[in-house]
């Protein structure tokens, strides 16, 4: 009777946890990407206009080097040294 | 068995009561005889405090006898005629004075008692903290002096006036926040710069903290023959560090034709690399038709590349503030001669018809473009070193309109410590950039006197890494300037950064072959 009962119930308890485990789970909502607004790029200014010139014209005098770099034109000298060559 | 259980359950329980009982005992017997030394205890404390209240009384009464002995001095002082003759306001500040710092003035007559009495109360009340001794050596200077020097921090007032009385009278015809500056020296050094004469330490007055720190490290020789390499220029205030000044305007559409130069450039680039493959693949097939038409489009685009360059950078040299109008209009004049070269070679190449004649019109645009291209780099480095020196003086300058505040900030008694020690990192960094700029511009006259293109190259390539290098300290050196600025605006809201006064519209400049100064 002992060993009955303890079959018994060791069953049921297999029983509850396959209907658990079987139990549907919900679907993860779908996610949507966030879209992340771009900060726009900010100049790092004081409010001091004597300060924030220089800062500007730091800015500047890179791009005007950077401009004014005559590497860029490397190209050229490979096609006129072919073009001598013909 | 249930018995025998029973008795020892209740042994264990006897026993166990015990230990609490004999416990009890020791506790009444503690008691007592701690009660006793308490009462001890309170009874010598008692004695003690009627001790201490005796001494104080007794304290009390020898002090208001010494307060009403120095009053009695104080007022007997005060009752004197050099103090009683004094206009009312300024005996007025001298009342309030304690005794013993009342006592430092006694010994001074009435005209100079005039003078400490007309300055302002926060002003007499920082000179009331200096001895005796100090305030003699300082008797002697005029108002406006007087009134000068009292305007400084504690710590650099007694820097000061530890100098001789003619040390401090020279020191003290330099305005306030030069003054200010000069004080931040050591004092072995302040000493030694206070022998120079009035010219000379109104010259290095105007000296960012980089320079005044360096030279006045040197021997007293080496000092006056430095001064003598430097002037101090006033600046046009129209001008301000501008070589000259372009409209809005102008520079609007110089700008505009710069862009379109540039869209040009890069188109013709591309052109030039689709041309030269198209070239590879005729070679390849030996198309000799095909050959000639791609030698002479990509010819035609190359010189199309180098006449935007060219026009690039005379944009920038049309905008550009920093070169005067001679440099600029020779600059440009050459530029124009170099158009027109390029252009020329281009109608030559259009005419073109042989293969002969194309290599012909290649060799030649080649060796110009060789000769321009060099030239185009010089006019290059001539603008970006002129935006470089442009910012180094502006940056000089506000070195200087820093002085001004941060004097601004120690009269209101505003802490100035952490910003005064960024303001020495920041004009450090301005040194360096200073030093680098100047190796630059001594790298690129060498570049244009050297006679060879090659050793011109690589000169005028070293002068340009050394003006990226002044370039990056000056930007290091703005970033240090920001952190200042805000600083500054949290401590103090009234700071004007606008504001110019004579100090800071002027600029320093080092000539090598100046004669040494007698």
């Amino acid at each position: 009777m002992k060993n009955k009962l303890q079959f018994i119930f060791t069953t049921a308890m297999v029983l509850m946890l396959f209907i658990v485990s079987c139990t549907p789970q919900p679907a993860p909502s779908p996610t949507t990407p966030v879209e992340v607004p771009e900060a726009p790029e900010q100049v790092d200014t004081t409010g001091e206009a004597p300060v924030d010139a220089v800062g500007e014209d730091i800015l500047d005098s890179l791009d005007t080097d950077e401009e004014l770099d005559s590497s860029e034109l490397d190209d050229i000298d490979n096609i006129l040294s072919d073009i001598e060559n013909i | 068995m249930k018995k025998t259980a029973s008795l020892i359950v209740l042994i264990f329980f006897l026993i166990s009561i015990m230990p609490i009982s004999i416990a009890q005992d020791l506790t009444d017997e503690g008691r007592d005889r701690l009660k006793a030394a308490e009462d001890t205890k309170k009874d010598r404390l008692r004695a003690l405090e009627d001790e201490k209240k005796e001494r104080a009384r007794d304290l009390k009464e020898v002090r208001k006898d010494r307060l009403e002995t120095v009053k009695s001095k104080r007022d007997e002082l005060l009752k004197e005629k050099k103090f009683a003759d004094l206009r009312k306001d300024r005996l007025d500040k001298f009342k309030e004075l304690k005794g013993e710092n009342l006592d430092k003035f006694k010994e001074l007559k009435k005209e100079e008692l005039e003078r400490f009495g007309g300055l302002k109360k926060e002003r007499l009340d920082r000179l009331k903290h200096l001895n005796k001794e100090k305030i003699e050596r300082l008797k002697h200077l005029e108002k406006d002096k007087l009134e000068r020097v009292s305007k400084l921090r504690k710590d650099k007032l007694e820097k000061l006036s530890n100098l001789r009385q003619e040390q401090i009278t020279r020191l003290s015809e330099v305005k306030e926040n030069r003054l200010r500056k000069m004080t931040d020296l050591s004092e072995e050094k302040l000493a030694k710069i206070a022998d120079l004469d009035a010219k000379q330490l109104e010259k290095l007055s105007h000296l960012d903290r980089s320079r005044l720190k360096k030279i006045s490290n040197l021997g007293k020789v080496e000092i006056k023959k430095r001064l003598g390499k430097i002037k101090i220029k006033v600046v046009n205030k129209k001008l301000k560090f501008k070589k000259r000044v372009i409209s809005q305007d102008k520079k609007l559409e110089v700008r505009e034709r710069f862009e379109r130069e540039e869209d040009k450039f890069h188109d013709a680039q591309e052109k030039v690399k689709e041309r030269r493959r198209l070239l590879v693949e005729a070679k390849n097939a030996g198309n000799e038709d095909a050959i000639i038409e791609h030698a002479k489009q990509g010819l035609l685009r190359a010189a199309d590349a180098i006449i935007s360059h060219l026009e690039k950078v005379k944009s920038k040299v049309e905008e550009s503030e920093d070169l005067d109008e001679e440099k600029a209009g020779s600059i440009i004049e050459d530029l124009d001669a170099k158009i027109a070269e390029i252009n020329d070679a281009k109608a030559a190449v259009e005419v073109a018809t042989t293969k002969e004649e194309i290599r012909e019109a290649a060799k030649s645009i080649n060796a110009s473009w060789k000769r321009i291209k060099l030239k185009s780099d010089e006019h290059a480095r001539e603008v970006v070193n002129g935006k470089v020196r442009s910012i180094l003086k502006n940056s000089e300058q506000l070195e200087r309109k820093l002085d001004r505040i941060l004097s601004e900030m120690d009269e209101r008694g505003i802490e100035v410590g952490s910003i005064d020690e960024k303001v020495s990192s920041f004009s450090s960094k301005i040194a360096e950039a200073r030093d680098k700029l100047k190796q630059s511009e001594d790298k690129f006259k060498e570049a244009k006197a050297a006679d060879s293109n090659d050793d011109k190259k690589v000169l005028l390539d070293e002068a340009k890494f050394l003006a990226r290098e002044a370039h990056d300290d000056l930007k290091e050196a703005h970033d240090i300037l920001k952190e200042i600025t805000r600083e500054v605006k949290t401590a103090y809201k009234e700071a004007d950064f606008e504001k110019e006064d004579e100090d800071e519209l002027v600029e320093v400049e080092e000539d090598e072959d100046e004669e040494d100064e007698e």
